[in-house]
């Protein structure tokens, strides 16, 4: 199945904004309905911006797993805005990015650390880190292949 | 991905790479990292459309420069 750029942006946008807005990623039969579309075609295009992005479906299903920077399968990556928690984070590192989809608020990341399950704590707000504790938290990654994954697939887009 | 409250914890993770080890970083460094045109343009309703063209492939280049080693 074969889809427009427009198409894939409408998609895209609807998914996100309602992330932003309830906490969860739609299911495609949700999607078909707020943007009238066929289930199918709701479905086929999800598969195409998850090849595209660095997001995934649970494996076998056709289950949103992940749409970055939220993720449907909870994470310890817990997102809250305005004192309001409803989003998990992806990971470490998208949790750092959720802050650009909510503008003017405060957004607060809270997690364990791997080692122990001691909390650490960020608070951002646009442009501002307003709260790291403790304030020697560092990040890490084994391998970054999925932030580089849609590199090689950007030229597959109708 | 992840985020430790010191670097002792994450060299003692069970999945530390040492041959990764340039990319322990301080959050700040990671929070700059994720602060880039790629990260910040998601609320667009053009996304992908941008993303698929010249504007996305250069926040992509700077992303991929940054994370380079």
């Amino acid at each position: 199945m074969e889809f427009s750029l427009a198409e894939l942006d409408e998609a895209y946008e609807t998914l996100m904004s309602e992330v932003v807005r309830t906490g969860v990623v739609p299911h495609y039969a949700e999607l078909s309905a707020l943007i009238e579309i066929s289930p199918n075609e709701a479905l086929g295009r999800i598969q195409k911006i998850v090849e595209l992005t660095p997001g995934w479906m649970h494996p076998g299903t056709d289950y949103i797993a992940s749409f970055p920077p939220f993720n449907n399968q909870p994470t310890q990556y817990r997102i809250s805005v305005d004192g309001e928690q409803k989003w998990f984070a992806q990971c470490g590192f998208e949790a750092l990015a959720c802050r650009w989809l909510f503008p003017g608020k405060t957004v607060r990341i809270e997690a364990p650390c791997l080692l122990g399950g001691e909390p650490l704590t960020i608070e951002m707000k646009d442009e501002e880190i307003l709260l790291v504790d403790p304030d020697t938290i560092v990040g890490t990654r084994a391998a970054l292949l999925v932030v580089m994954q849609p590199i090689g697939l950007l030229g597959e887009a109708a | 991905m992840n985020l430790f409250r010191a670097e002792e914890q994450a060299r003692l993770f069970h999945d530390w790479d040492q041959d990764m080890e340039w990319t322990l970083q301080p959050l700040q460094w990671w929070a700059t990292t994720f602060a880039t045109p790629m990260f910040r343009n998601r609320g667009r309703s053009d996304f992908i459309t941008w993303m698929s063209g010249e504007k996305g492939a250069s926040a992509m280049h700077e992303l991929r420069s940054r994370l380079s080693h």
